[in-house]
């Protein structure tokens, strides 16, 4: 058995991919694919022979399951099981030739024993289905730090980083299908730490979202954000929306719509042009001082947004009912739109019921042409994605708008659009 | 495309009078005759689910396959691939080779090396593992049988082999 081979890329230093798989063909599938999304790609022939830092290090693992003289599913519910304690962020793709009940049972068994984010894909694929599921994990896993620093990415430090301009906003563009252009940005954060540089959320969520902070730090980006945007806006073009996450326990706190306001106010910043994002969790929840919190800020006509759509428990048919005025499907069901028809046939009926509701949808973690055609295709009205643009700094963004105009003519949905016809 | 097409055409039919590629100009795109004179003569050998007719009239190499797998046509990443699965095969048949009494061996390598003869792109071999496969998960499975199916796909894997080399050949000299 070999040692793991590591290859670097320049792109995103601080992700980490590993791939296990005994095939040398697919391990350089994967090498391929993965040194264009990831930072650092290892890949081994075995659950054998890992070193332990280089499984601590990784961010997202492919494994297969059925590999001689090894035992990918003990890998999978005993070994993976331990890491996850230290890094509870690990993402994992089962990539298999076997047949799919015995993955689906893999992927069951994986979530049980606590891999959160797991995902399968089965042999042979296309590029196109690697190659989405690879970005749309590349993007959502946060940079590894060794869990002592880990444990150190406290409350009392995000605070302080926070009131000292070390936490930043972050742009992604969201494409509309009506005319191609950009009509809104969600905004991220980025915790530009002193020592390990540009952290992704995943390495502070947990404080971000607490009580204590909860309030505090959805205020504070949303004001850098502001700021940020008048010294950009113009010279963009950009009229849109922009978007914030509001964890729950800023939606509890009975000051926050209050607050909300006095910050817009302080820009001069329309309530229209912003749009709360809220999980699916929180959308559907029956606690009362959650649902309190969302009436006021309804009242304040702030509009609102289901995040994540399907990962939660939203009945399709509550939707027209609702507060919201858009839903944002989550990138696990775009991921594997063009392999799995299943997912394909639910992504239109989302979009199909959202849209006789008179809903805005918005399609999460597109990164392919193909998905952008199937998307814009299917009628989804917004699309948001690495194929557009990976989250941006400011100084990024401007030079994004400069070099495309913020138009993508190949998102616009001709069939609804062309009345030349 | 055309005139690769052509001069791998001429190539292949030197070894193969039956060989078929496809490209991107089509599925299936027929250079040769499908009449395999070589076999006429020979006793079909039965193997579970694949027909030898099927098996015959699969193309060696599809040559789009590795295209539409990497999502690129660039040679040297063509190459790249080609070599890798050469080595792996390789090394793999001869194992498969020696699983003439072993069922569930012999259905495990063929299992595996089905999935990159997919990504590559070569349907004859892997219609050979597909019917190595069935054989082996068969209730009626004896080693004679599995030992015919195994032979065909070394017999493949053969022609499929020297077809491969000379397409990394023509992508190396272009």
């Amino acid at each position: 058995m070999s040692a793991p081979e590591m290859k670097t890329a320049s792109q995103s230093p601080a992700r980490r991919l590993l791939a296990i798989d005994d095939d040398p063909v697919y391990r350089r599938l994967y090498a391929h694919f993965g040194q264009t999304l990831f930072g650092h790609v290892a890949t081994s022939e075995s659950v054998r022979h890992i070193p332990e830092d280089v499984l601590d290090a990784a961010d997202v693992v492919i494994l297969d399951l059925e590999m001689p003289n090894t035992d990918g599913m003990h890998f999978l519910t005993e070994v993976l099981p331990e890491k996850i304690g230290r890094n509870p962020d690990l993402q994992v793709i089962i990539c298999s030739g076997l047949d799919k009940r015995v993955m689906e049972l893999a992927r069951r068994a994986g979530q049980l024993v606590g891999v959160k984010h797991i995902s399968a894909l089965s042999k042979p694929f296309t590029a196109a289905a690697l190659r989405n599921l690879l970005a749309a994990r590349a993007q959502s896993a946060p940079s590894q730090l060794p869990s002592s620093d880990l444990e150190k990415a406290t409350i009392a430090e995000l605070r302080e980083a926070l009131l000292n301009g070390h936490v930043v906003p972050y742009w992604q563009p969201q494409v509309s299908t009506d005319d191609g252009r950009v009509a809104g940005l969600e905004i991220l954060s980025r915790w530009n730490h002193p020592s390990h540089g540009f952290l992704l959320p995943g390495h502070f969520v947990k404080a971000m979202e607490s009580d204590e902070l909860g309030v505090q730090f959805a205020l504070g980006i949303l004001d850098q954000a502001l700021k940020s945007l008048r010294r950009w806006e113009k010279k963009a073009g950009f009229t849109g929306r922009v978007s914030l996450n509001a964890p729950p326990s800023a939606l509890i706190d009975p000051t926050f719509a209050e607050r909300l306001m006095r910050v817009l106010d302080s820009h001069q910043f329309p309530e229209h042009r912003l749009v709360l994002e809220v999980t699916e969790h929180a959308a559907t929840t029956n606690d009362s001082q959650l649902l309190a919190g969302l009436a006021r800020i309804m009242m304040h006509h702030v509009p609102l947004s289901i995040d994540d759509f399907g990962t939660g428990h939203s009945s399709l048919d509550r939707l027209g009912t609702e507060a919201f005025g858009e839903i944002k499907i989550d990138r696990a069901f775009i991921a594997v739109l063009g392999t799995s028809s299943t997912t394909a046939a639910i992504t239109r009926s989302i979009i199909q019921t959202a849209k006789s509701e008179g809903l805005r949808i918005v399609a999460e973690g597109v990164s392919t042409a193909q998905a952008v055609a199937t998307l814009r295709d299917m009628g989804c009205s917004e699309l948001q994605g690495s194929y557009f643009a990976m989250p941006l700094s400011e100084d990024q963004l401007v030079g994004w708008f400069g070099e495309n105009q913020g138009y993508f003519p190949e998102a616009v949905n001709q069939t609804e659009n062309n009345v030349l016809l | 495309m055309d005139f690769l097409a052509t001069k791998l055409c001429r190539k292949i039919t030197e070894r193969d009078v039956a060989a078929r590629i496809q490209t991107r100009r089509g599925d299936d795109y027929p250079l040769k005759s499908e009449t395999n004179t070589e076999n006429d003569n020979e006793p079909g050998v039965r193997m579970t689910g694949i027909h030898d007719s099927e098996l015959e009239i699969a193309p060696i190499l599809d040559v789009g396959q590795l295209a539409q797998t990497l999502d690129s046509t660039e040679d040297k990443l063509h190459v790249e691939f080609y070599a890798v699965f050469l080595e792996h095969i390789n090394a793999q048949m001869e194992q498969l080779d020696g699983a003439h009494d072993s069922p569930d061996t012999a259905r495990a390598i063929a299992h595996q090396l089905k999935s990159s003869s997919q990504s590559i792109g070569t349907p004859r071999l892997t219609q050979a593992l597909l019917a190595i496969e069935a054989i082996a998960i068969s209730e009626d499975a004896d080693t004679g049988s599995l030992r015919t199916a195994l032979q065909k796909a070394r017999d493949v894997w053969h022609v499929t082999d020297t077809v491969i080399e000379e397409r990394m050949a023509d992508l190396t000299s272009s």
